[in-house]
C-alpha cells in the first residue's frame, strides 16, 4: 500500500512538473466561438459562426471588406445594367478548389442552383428570389435557373427578374459561396484555411491551403476552441492560449484601465440596432402618443455609459450609422415630464402595466431592469418576463408580448435590411410590432428598386422619418464591442460583417 | 449468476421504453419550435413550412412516436434537425470524452473520498478528524461551477501549472476531474467515516484485534471489506450521472461531452438529439446497476441468495 502510493503521487507530481511551461503554438492562431456551428455547408449558414467558418473554407464572387464595401473574391470585376437587372462577373484565372479541381464557370451556377434545389432544403433560398427562373427551379418544374448563365468561360452572368439594390451585399453571404460537391456529397472550396478537424463542441482545427489565389495564410495552422463561459476565455487568453478575444462587458473596465492591455484593445462599431419592439395591434401601444411617452421615458445615454460602459451610441432610428448619410438627431431625448404629459393626453394618467419579454441571459437583465425602474418613474409598471431563446422568440412572432427587447444584426450592409425584414407592413403584422404603414412599405419599395445613390439616400431618409415619428420601437443604441488581442499579434483589427475575416495577413512576433 | 444478468437486462427494457415514451412526449408538448431555431431570424414562410413537412413535424403525434419507437429499434436515432448530422455519430464523438472525464472524476473521487474517511474516522474525535468533516462539508455544499472557477484561476492563471481549459491529454483531463469529483470524494469520505465507525465497533473487529492481527491489516482487510459494500451504491449513481453528462464541468473547460450536446438541443428543441441523448443516459443508468446488482451479489452471499429466490 504505501509503495504503491508513493507511486501514485510520484505521476501525479510528474504530469504537473510536465504540464509546467506548456506554451502556445507560435506557428497557429487561437480563436474560439462560444458555441458549435451549425454545420460547414453553406445552404445551412443561417448562424454567425457557420457564416465565419464560410469564410475560412470558400470564396464568394465578391466578399466584404473590413467596412461595408464590397472587394472582388473569385469575380476580378463586375458590371451591372443601368437598369440593374443584369449582373455581369469576370473570373478570376487558374483557381483550385482545395482538392485540386480548377474552378470553372459552371462550378458558381450549380453552388447557387444547389441553394435553390428543393433536396437541398437550405434555408436561404431567398437570396435567389429575384433571379429570373429561380421559383421554377425551386418548384422542380424546371432543371436549371434561367437567370444564372456562363456567358463564357470566364463570364458568368445573373438575371434578375426586378431590379434590387442590395443583390451584390447577397452575393457576399455565406450562402452564395462556391463550391463543389464530389462524388461522396464532400462539400469543398478554394478558400485560404483547409479543414484538418473537428471535434464537435471542442474546438475545429485548420490547416493553411498554400494553392490559394488570393494572399496565402502567413501562419500555418487556425485553430477555433469552442468556449461557451466568458470566465474561462478570459484565463485561456491571460494564459496565452487564445490569441484574440472579445472582451467581456463585465470585465471591460478591468482591461480598458490596465495600462499594459489597454493599448491591445481595438474596437469595432458594430452594424446592428438594440431596441424594445411594442406591439402595435393592441392597447396600450396601439396609441402612438403612448408609444412616444416610452421613447421620452427612457435614459438611453444612461444606460450606455452606466450598463454598456459607454459601448454604444444612442440611436435615433432603426438603421445604423453608415447606412444612413447624414446619420439623424435623435428626436425623443430623455424627458420624463414630457411622458407623463402624453400618458395623460392618451388617458393613462393613473399609469398602466405591461410586460416586458426578454431571452433567458441574465447579462440583459442589467438593461431590462434599468429600463424597468426608468419607466416606473413615470407610472409605466413593467412585468419582466425572461424564458429561453426558442420560446421567447416564438412568442414575439405570435405577437405576445407588449414590449419585447430585441437586436437585429446586418446579414448585408445595406439601410434595406434594417428595413424590409422588420417593418414592411406584411412581415411585420405577422412576425414583429404588428405594425405597418402604406407609405412606408412603398418608400422600402423604392429603397429596393434604386440604382442612383442620392435617390436612394432620400427614400432612406423618408422611410427612416415615418419609423421615427410612428416609434413601433424604442430605438434604444448601435453597439460598440471591443476586442483585445494578444501583444505579438500583428496584422489582425476588426471587420463590420462576420463573415469578412479570412485571417491571411496576421502574424506573430516572438 | 447468468439467470440474473438476464432477468436484470429485462427487467431494464420497459425502464428505457418508459423514459423514451416520457421525453418524447415532453418534448412534443412542451412550447417552442424547433424550425424557428433552424432557419434564423430572416427566413420566409415557404421555407419554414417545406422543413415541417419535411421534419414529419405536421404529422400526428402518435405517428410521429411510432416512426421513432421504430427508428431506435432499428438502431436509428435519426438526424439532428440543426445540423443534419446523424445522432448515433456525435454520440460516438462524444461519449469517449465524456467517459474519460467521468472516470478521471471517479478516480479522484474514490481513493481519496475512502482514504480520507478511514483516516478520519481512526482519528475519531481528534484534531484532524475534526478537520476533515470541515473540508467534506465543504467539499459537498461548494457548487461545481466555483470550483471549477478556482481551479482556473489558481492553477490555470497564477501558477500555470496546467492548461486552464481544453482536452487532448491527461494533462487538460486532471482539472475538470479534480472539479467534477471533488463533492463526490467528499460524500464518500463522509459516508466511508459513518461507516468505518459502525464497523470498528463489530465484534468480529474486536475479535480480529485480538487475535493479534495488527492495526492495518484489521482495518483494510475486515473493517475496508465491509464498508465498501454500501459505498458502490453512491459510487454507481455519481458514475452513472457523470457519464450522463456533467453540464456545468464541461461548458467551464470547453468539454466536448454529451452533456452540452444535450443541453443544446434541448435550447433548439433539436428533438432528434435530445431523445438520442435520453436514451443513451437510459441506457447508462440500467447498465450500472445491473453491474451493482452483479457486483452486491458477488460481494455478499446473503444478496446473491435473496436476488436468485426473488
Amino acid at each position: 500500500m504505501g509503495m504503491s502510493f508513493k507511486i501514485f503521487i510520484i505521476f501525479i507530481i510528474s504530469l504537473l512538473v510536465n504540464g509546467c511551461g506548456i506554451k502556445p503554438n507560435p506557428t497557429q492562431l487561437n480563436l474560439y466561438f462560444p458555441g458549435d456551428p451549425k454545420s460547414l455547408d453553406p445552404a445551412l449558414a443561417t448562424d454567425v459562426r457557420t457564416g465565419q467558418l464560410c469564410a475560412l473554407l470558400y470564396d464568394n464572387l465578391v466578399r466584404f471588406g473590413r467596412g461595408a464595401e464590397l472587394l472582388p473574391g473569385l469575380a476580378k470585376k463586375w458590371e451591372i445594367s443601368p437598369d440593374g437587372l443584369k449582373y455581369t462577373f469576370q473570373l478570376r484565372d487558374s483557381v483550385l478548389f482545395q482538392d485540386g479541381k480548377n474552378f470553372e464557370c459552371i462550378d458558381i451556377k450549380k453552388s447557387f442552383e444547389r441553394i435553390l434545389h428543393p433536396k437541398t432544403n437550405s434555408h436561404r433560398k431567398w437570396l435567389f428570389k429575384k433571379v429570373s427562373g429561380s421559383s421554377e427551379f425551386s418548384s422542380g418544374s424546371v432543371e436549371s435557373v434561367t437567370g444564372f448563365r456562363c456567358e463564357d468561360e470566364n463570364n458568368f452572368l445573373i438575371e434578375l427578374n426586378q431590379a434590387f439594390t442590395p443583390f451584390l451585399g447577397f452575393l457576399a453571404m455565406a450562402s452564395a459561396s462556391i463550391i463543389h460537391e464530389t462524388k461522396t456529397g464532400e462539400i469543398i472550396g478554394t478558400g485560404p484555411w483547409k479543414l484538418k478537424e473537428w471535434i464537435h463542441d471542442g474546438h475545429i482545427l485548420f490547416n493553411r491551403n498554400l494553392n490559394y489565389f488570393d494572399d496565402v495564410p502567413k501562419l500555418e495552422s487556425l485553430k477555433i476552441r469552442i468556449l461557451p463561459e466568458a470566465l474561462p476565455r478570459t484565463a485561456e487568453f491571460v494564459a496565452g492560449y487564445l490569441d484574440i478575444m472579445e472582451v467581456p462587458e463585465s470585465e471591460f473596465s478591468i482591461w480598458a484601465n490596465d495600462f499594459e492591455w489597454a493599448p491591445h484593445i481595438q474596437y469595432q462599431d458594430d452594424l446592428n440596432i438594440f431596441y424594445l419592439g411594442l406591439n402595435c395591434s393592441r392597447p396600450p401601444f396601439d396609441n402612438v402618443l403612448v408609444r412616444q411617452a416610452v421613447n421620452y421615458a427612457i435614459d438611453v445615454q444612461r444606460i450606455i455609459d452606466k450598463v454598456k460602459n459607454g459601448n454604444a451610441t444612442a440611436a435615433s432610428g432603426p438603421i445604423p450609422p453608415g447606412l444612413i448619410e447624414p446619420y439623424p438627431k435623435i428626436k425623443y431625448g430623455f424627458d420624463p415630464q414630457r411622458a407623463r404629459k402624453l400618458l395623460a393626453d392618451s388617458g393613462y394618467e393613473d399609469g398602466l402595466e405591461i410586460e416586458l419579454w426578454q431571452s433567458q441571459s441574465s447579462q440583459l437583465l442589467y438593461v431590462t431592469e434599468a429600463i424597468q425602474a426608468q419607466l416606473e418613474a413615470v407610472g409605466i409598471h413593467v412585468k419582466i418576463v425572461r424564458n429561453d431563446w426558442n420560446l421567447y422568440s416564438k412568442a414575439v412572432s405570435e405577437g405576445v408580448p407588449d414590449m419585447y427587447y430585441r437586436s437585429w444584426y446586418a446579414d448585408y450592409p445595406h439601410a434595406e435590411n434594417f428595413l424590409a425584414p422588420l417593418f414592411e407592413s406584411e412581415v411585420s403584422q405577422r412576425r414583429w410590432t404588428r405594425y405597418s404603414h402604406n407609405d412606408l412599405d412603398s418608400f422600402i419599395h423604392k429603397i429596393q428598386f434604386t440604382v442612383d445613390g442620392q435617390k436612394l439616400q432620400n427614400y432612406i431618409h423618408q422611410a427612416n422619418s415615418i419609423l421615427i415619428h410612428d416609434v413601433p420601437w424604442v430605438y434604444l443604441w448601435h453597439t460598440r464591442t471591443a476586442h483585445i488581442s494578444q501583444p505579438n499579434l500583428k496584422g489582425w483589427s476588426p471587420s463590420l460583417m462576420f463573415n469578412a475575416e479570412k485571417y491571411t495577413g496576421i502574424t506573430k512576433e516572438w | 449468476m447468468v439467470a440474473l444478468i438476464i432477468r436484470r437486462i429485462l427487467q431494464g427494457i420497459p425502464v428505457i421504453l418508459g423514459v423514451m415514451t416520457i421525453s418524447f412526449l415532453l418534448m412534443n408538448v412542451a412550447p417552442g419550435d424547433p424550425v424557428r431555431a433552424m432557419v434564423g431570424d430572416y427566413y420566409d414562410d415557404a421555407t419554414v413550412e417545406s422543413l415541417r413537412e419535411e421534419l414529419g413535424l405536421n404529422e400526428l403525434l402518435g405517428v410521429q412516436y411510432i416512426h421513432f419507437i421504430s427508428n431506435v429499434c432499428r438502431g436509428d436515432l435519426g438526424k439532428s434537425f440543426m445540423t443534419q448530422r446523424l445522432v448515433v455519430d456525435d454520440l460516438k464523438q462524444k461519449v469517449p470524452f465524456t467517459l474519460q472525464l467521468a472516470l478521471g472524476a471517479m478516480l479522484i473521487a474514490v481513493p481519496f473520498g475512502i482514504l480520507l474517511g478511514v483516516f478520519a474516522a481512526i482519528n475519531r474525535g481528534k484534531l484532524i478528524d475534526r478537520i476533515l468533516i470541515v473540508i467534506s462539508l465543504a467539499g459537498v455544499s461548494a457548487p461545481v461551477f466555483w470550483i471549477a472557477l478556482l481551479l482556473i484561476l489558481i492553477v490555470g492563471i497564477h501558477l500555470q501549472w496546467l492548461p486552464p481549459t481544453g482536452f487532448g491529454g491527461i494533462k487538460f483531463l486532471i482539472l475538470p476531474a479534480i472539479a467534477l469529483g471533488t463533492r463526490s470524494m467528499a460524500m464518500l469520505a463522509r459516508t466511508s467515516r459513518a461507516y468505518m465507525l459502525d464497523v470498528l465497533k463489530e465484534d468480529y473487529i474486536r475479535t480480529a484485534l485480538a487475535k493479534g492481527l495488527s492495526q492495518r491489516v484489521v482495518l483494510f482487510k475486515h473493517g475496508l471489506r465491509n464498508v465498501l459494500i454500501p459505498l458502490i451504491t453512491i459510487v454507481a449513481a455519481d458514475f452513472g450521472s457523470y457519464l450522463s453528462g456533467a453540464v456545468l464541468t464541461e461548458s467551464i473547460f470547453g468539454w466536448p461531452g454529451v452533456g452540452r450536446f444535450a443541453l443544446n438541443a434541448i435550447m433548439k428543441r433539436d428533438f432528434p438529439v435530445i431523445q438520442g441523448t435520453v436514451l443513451f443516459m437510459a441506457l447508462i443508468f440500467v447498465v450500472i446497476n445491473i453491474i451493482v446488482d452483479i457486483f452486491y451479489a458477488w460481494a455478499d452471499p446473503r444478496v446473491r441468495e435473496k436476488m436468485i429466490y426473488e
